[in-house]
């Protein structure tokens, strides 16, 4: 990828960020509000190790589920199952650490993982079943699995895994040696204070290195081949000899799977317990993910950061303004949807206006 | 004319720096959590409270809702990083952050709402819902003609289940033939905030010729309410004084005097008077009741007051012992 | 010396470039107003470029369009219309489910108030009858045929008045009695005062219609000359910039056994005959024709032998061996290569590049992956090789093959197919939309491949290229095999029968 090209990539998200501060902005003032707390809680949540680590916290679910939705994007599948697919892998990990309580944890911690991957693999395979075998629509399948799901999972919560002793909704917790350590614990170590009383946690590498897998995983192997080429051009790749069924059940299994690791930083790095409504809608705002990023693996960690921060930027704006609620960030969210989808309307348009501006 | 510029910027001025001029007010946070000040209910009274606090005390409010579990520990965090002195936590979520905050700032105050949590910094305040909900069943038993009274639950948790129970206790205290018919609105915390399933709920009770429903659900409640105005029978709410709501159609509320405790954990603090420790509100302290008002007059006798009075001496002088969910619990 | 200025379009020095790719250098030309002129190249030549400049889609880099001696700016195709010019895309722009005149008024409904249908289709009915159109005005678009779609797209450009007509590749999809049809009508509007611009890549119908052409050659324009000093291989000449190299027709005798055998096929969809007892055999060593106007079955015929569709009754064996028993990688394996009818829908990706696009069906071979992942190095490799030996351009393995041209893409598929030993080849119109120099390279390719002892079923809507590379011709008309001829005693009027009316008479001598 030379210079200009990656220029060119970043060019589009970078024009949508800046034109939904500046509408977001333009709110504000409408409302009586200086546009100045926006650059405030931005800066709050980068510029200092307590921001930085919630906005890091919340990056990182939502890089798993921007991975779950843009290996399906390109199998030309839609996921929007994600928030399902993480619900079963969260509850995956409680059910194996209640069950296996004591274990060390070289081998608790892998196992862990390894249940969640395993358990929103199979409800993301379920999807991929439905599609390929039965035909349905799998943007209908996944809403439906959604809901069955996340009952369940409620379900658990409140009853076979349920923390009796407390009024809140939420499950016994698991044992020291399923913890993930925060990165506080390794900036301690070094005598740094950084991230002192954040969640963010180890599972950030672990998303990292899943971007970066599936970068390799899509561009470089056979499989990731033949999903591209589905996605692409699905009766080309079927006169081919690429079979839709098999890949079909394969994007949906590993999709369930990514999403399923959102537990992982959930329960194993940072509740250490399952709490009826734990997401934010991180499924839903992964999609949003791996539509900024255009599916790019590597642009997904860094939509993800952006999302991540200005979730985390909400809570800044309640305390900064009297008159504007946190509910500004969803609108800012939504600008920055709207501006991205449309991206060929509207940033296409600033383009071209640039670019014919610079020639007269 | 230009005579006026100085006289003009100098007031101007004056008008800015005035109120930091003036006595350094104190810093109060305000932990709302999911249900938001607009709940009509138990954030609206902690709201009520703090802006009562406001407006007599001139204290400086801040106000946040939190827009998810995960951040109502940040959100505490920021308060006291910011050099708020007092910080009020509304709910029971708000336990653990509470805790685990608390012992951060040790010099910071903390008021939390419906849990308690031992750090010495923190004021936790409790309530005996079930000797304010054994008055609201005695009023519900009295006022249905159909010896038939409903109770619709939010979330199912113990804390509703004490609830149940002394309405139940009040119920058949006036009446030990009266049925009471329970039903709860859900098990996740989708169930404060879901008032159509509540509405249906409701209706179905009346259709089965309940006549007064109590229903401590949050947000839900409104869905009880609109119920009550369409069967033209009548409802209770809870926690805020809810008569204003459906003039004529709310029975009376029961009252978790949430906005009292508030107010209070403000008032101590600008006397520099703060006091840790667990706070359980009874009737004996005015913690909870029932209301009466210009809205509800009409539909509460003189005689009914006079038997809530008389009930409410002898559980003073613990005559009368209301059941409470949480001691059967733990016998169980 | 004034009047010809006058009734002329002129291009003068129009440039246009894409990124790095200059579609049109310098280019100028006139048109004579009230003449049917042609533009030919081959593909990529630059002559879709220039028309869609001159229909506003997009604004030329340098250089201006001249009318009447005037200079325009065209920045839309809304410009162009309000100016008088029209266009009829290779691809029809048309809802099928809407009928004839609501497709005819599209876009120029009015946006407030109620349309006026009777008035409508009262002047869309003169029109008709002035230029001797034959379309029923409430007929849903999808019922007709592809020839009477085309009438609709240029009856709306004379209902929007339009006095200077593109028709971008019209022949590329009609029967030779469609083209006859066509360029009756064509001829009518040009006695009406119209002008009409047509961009072809077909040799004889230039020649057999046209007053002038322009004769475009990578981006420039080579020549405009009067159609009456041309002949057909000058003409080849000046597009291909060399001289035509004759084709070889090798003779290989045939074997005793045939490599693909079709046995009583039959397939129904829900209550319609879409082919019935299909029987025929495909001989190492010879071509086979299959001529037949398109939507008679053929797709489905290739649907069925490329494995996309199993819900026939009857047989297909590829070496003796029922092809529903392989994987279609195992066919593969066999020697089995597939041209698809659709190459940008069915034969490529189009946002691949070229080195991903050629290992498309290979791509599981040991020599192109190493373990689970695809080898980059292997597959550079394997693409270069290609380019070298097919001249693709521009030749370069990691370029997306969506921005190639058509012939470039075509002679790409072929060689994907064909860089394995191939036992059967099926060429479904295997030069559709090709420029001349890249049909001649395909044809000449399948011949080597001919030689080599690969048995080929050549579909195909070209009756000159069924009849230059077959050595048998079968035709099918309603899913029906009607007809089959050896190649010498077949001619072209008689196929063109055969496929529009069928053949009770002499069934396969």
């Amino acid at each position: 990828m030379n210079r200009r090209h990656l220029f060119q990539v970043l060019l589009g998200p970078g024009l949508a960020i800046l034109i939904s501060a500046l509408l977001t902005a333009g709110i504000l003032l409408a409302f009586g509000e200086s546009p100045a707390i926006l650059w405030e809680a931005f800066t709050s949540t980068f510029f200092n190790g307590f921001g930085l680590g919630y906005t890091l916290f919340y990056t990182t679910p939502l890089i798993l589920t921007g991975l779950s939705v843009a290996l399906c994007f390109h199998a030309g599948l839609f996921n929007i199952g994600a928030e399902g697919q993480l619900h079963f892998g969260a509850a995956a990990i409680i059910g194996i650490a209640l069950l296996f309580p004591h274990l060390p944890p070289f081998v608790a911690i892998p196992l862990g993982m390894l249940s969640s991957i395993v358990a929103g693999g199979v409800w993301g395979w379920i999807a991929g079943f439905l599609k390929a075998k039965r035909g349905s629509h799998e943007v209908i399948v996944t809403i439906l699995l959604n809901f069955i799901g996340i009952t369940f999972v409620n379900y658990l919560i409140l009853y076979p895994f349920k923390n009796t002793q407390v009024q809140n909704p939420e499950t016994l917790a698991i044992s020291k040696s399923y913890f993930v350590p925060p990165l506080s614990d390794i900036s301690a170590f070094f005598g740094s204070e950084l991230f002192r009383t954040t969640p963010v946690n180890c599972t950030l590498f672990l998303s990292v290195i899943f971007a970066v897998i599936c970068h390799f995983f899509l561009f470089k192997t056979v499989q990731g081949y033949e999903l591209r080429a589905l996605g692409q051009n699905a009766s080309a790749a079927r006169f081919n000899g690429i079979s839709l069924t098999r890949n079909t059940m394969i994007a949906f299994t590993l999709a369930g799977a990514l999403a399923g690791l959102v537990g992982v930083n959930e329960v194993m790095g940072f509740q250490h317990k399952l709490i009826e409504g734990f997401s934010p809608q991180y499924g839903f705002t992964g999609i949003a993910v791996a539509l900024m990023a255009r599916n790019n693996p590597i642009g997904i960690v860094l939509a993800a950061f952006l999302f991540g921060a200005i979730h985390n930027g909400a809570r800044e704006i309640e305390f900064l303004s009297e008159r504007i609620s946190k509910e500004i960030s969803i609108v800012m969210e939504a600008l920055l949807i709207i501006l991205i989808a449309g991206h060929q309307f509207f940033i296409a348009k600033i383009i071209h206006f640039f670019k014919r501006g610079s020639r007269d | 004319m230009s005579f006026f510029h100085p006289f003009i910027i100098l007031s101007a001025l004056l008008l800015t720096l005035l109120p930091s001029l003036s006595f350094p007010q104190l810093k109060v946070g305000l932990a709302l959590d999911k249900g938001g000040r607009d709940d009509k209910s138990f954030n609206a009274a902690a709201f009520k409270g703090a802006t009562e606090a406001k407006e007599k005390l001139g204290i400086t409010l801040k106000t946040v809702e939190s827009s998810d579990d995960i951040s109502l520990e940040p959100t505490l965090r920021t308060f006291a990083q910011k050099g708020y002195p007092l910080v009020v936590a509304v709910g029971f979520v708000q336990k653990d952050a509470v805790e685990k905050v608390s012992q951060e700032f040790p010099k910071t105050h903390f008021v939390l709402i419906d849990s308690t949590t031992p750090s010495p910094n923190v004021r936790s305040i409790v309530f005996k819902e079930h000797e304010g909900s054994f008055l609201v069943g005695a009023l519900a038993a009295m006022a249905s003609k159909t010896q038939k009274v409903g109770f619709v639950g939010g979330m199912d948790i113990p804390m509703i289940r004490r609830f149940q129970m002394g309405y139940e206790a009040g119920v058949k205290h006036i009446n030990p033939k009266a049925k009471v018919i329970n039903n709860y609105i859900g098990s996740t915390s989708d169930a404060w905030r879901n008032p159509s399933k509540a509405k249906e709920l409701a209706l179905s009770q009346y259709n089965k010729g309940v006549d007064v429903i109590f229903s401590p659900a949050g947000a839900s409640g409104l869905g009880v309410f609109d119920a009550a105005e369409q069967s033209n029978k009548l409802a209770i709410g809870c926690d805020s004084n809810q008569n204003w709501v459906k003039p004529g159609k709310i029975l009376t509320s029961m009252l978790k005097k949430v906005d009292v405790a508030v107010y209070q954990a403000i008032e101590l603090e600008t006397r520099n008077a703060f006091q840790g420790g667990i706070f359980d509100l009874g009737l004996s302290d005015n913690g909870v009741g029932y209301s009466l008002d210009e809205f509800n007059r009409s539909l509460i006798s003189k005689e009914m007051e006079n038997k809530i009075n008389s009930i409410k001496t002898e559980m003073a002088q613990q005559k009368i012992v209301v059941p409470d969910y949480y001691i059967q619990m733990k016998k169980n | 010396m004034h009047d010809p200025i006058q009734n002329k379009i002129t291009f003068s020095k129009i440039t246009k470039t894409f990124g790095a790719v200059v579609a049109n250098q310098e280019v100028s030309f006139s048109i004579v107003k009230g003449s049917i002129h042609g533009v030919v190249g081959e593909n990529g030549a630059g002559k879709s470029t220039i028309m869609k400049i001159l229909y506003g889609m997009f604004p030329p880099d340098s250089g201006e369009i001249l009318f009447d001696e005037r200079s325009i700016t065209l920045s839309t195709p809304h410009d162009a219309i309000q100016l008088g010019i029209g266009m009829v895309h290779q691809h029809f722009m048309l809802v099928p489910t809407l009928t004839v005149w609501e497709n005819i008024i599209l876009g120029q409904e009015p946006t407030l108030g109620r349309l006026n249908k009777a008035a409508i289709v009262k002047s869309l009915e003169a029109i008709k009858t002035l230029y001797g159109f034959h379309v029923d005005l409430n007929a849903r678009v999808e019922s007709l045929s592809v020839g009477h779609q085309q009438q609709v797209e240029i009856l709306k450009l004379l209902y929007r008045d339009a006095s200077i007509l593109i028709l971008d590749e019209p022949t590329a999809v009609l029967t030779p009695q469609e083209v006859d049809s066509l360029f009756d009508k064509l001829r009518t509007l040009k006695k009406a005062g119209k002008t009409i611009v047509v961009v072809t890549h077909k040799l004889k119908e230039i020649l057999k219609f046209t007053d002038f052409v322009t004769v475009m050659r990578q981006g420039q324009t080579i020549e405009t000359l009067p159609t009456s000093t041309l002949t057909e291989s000058s003409l080849a000449e000046k597009i291909i910039g060399r001289k035509r190299i004759p084709l070889n027709r090798p003779q290989v005798l045939r074997a005793h056994s045939p490599i693909l055998s079709v046995e009583s096929v039959s397939l129904t969809c829900s209550n319609s005959t879409l082919l019935k007892n299909l029987q025929f055999q495909v001989f190492p060593g010879e071509i086979v024709g299959l001529a037949g106007v398109e939507g008679h079955g053929q797709q489905e015929l290739v649907e069925i032998l490329a494995r996309a569709r199993k819900d026939y009754t009857g047989k297909v064996t590829l070496q003796g061996k029922d092809i529903k028993e392989s994987s279609t990688y195992e066919l593969k394996q066999q020697g089995f290569s597939l041209i698809p009818p659709d190459r940008y829908r069915e034969a490529m990706v189009p946002t691949f590049s070229l080195s991903e696009n050629v290992i498309l069906g290979h791509h599981r071979e040991e020599n192109i992956k190493s373990g689970a992942f695809l080898s980059k190095e292997k597959m550079t490799q394997f693409a270069r090789e290609l380019i070298q030996a097919f001249d693709v351009r521009p030749g370069n393995p990691d370029q997306e093959m969506g921005s190639l041209s058509g012939g470039n893409q075509q002679k790409w598929v072929v060689a994907r197919e064909t860089a394995r030993e191939v036992s059967f080849l099926l060429a479904a119109h295997p030069t559709r939309g090709v420029d001349i120099g890249a049909i001649d390279f395909i044809h000449q390719h399948l011949l080597k491949l001919k030689s080599q002892g690969a048995g080929i079923l050549l579909i195909s809507s070209e009756l000159d290229e069924l009849l230059e590379l077959s050595d048998r011709i079968l035709v099918i008309f309603q899913g029906e095999m009607v007809a089959e001829v050896e190649k010498e005693k077949a001619s072209e009027t008689q196929l063109g029968l055969w496929m529009t009316r069928g053949h009770q008479k002499e069934k396969c001598p």
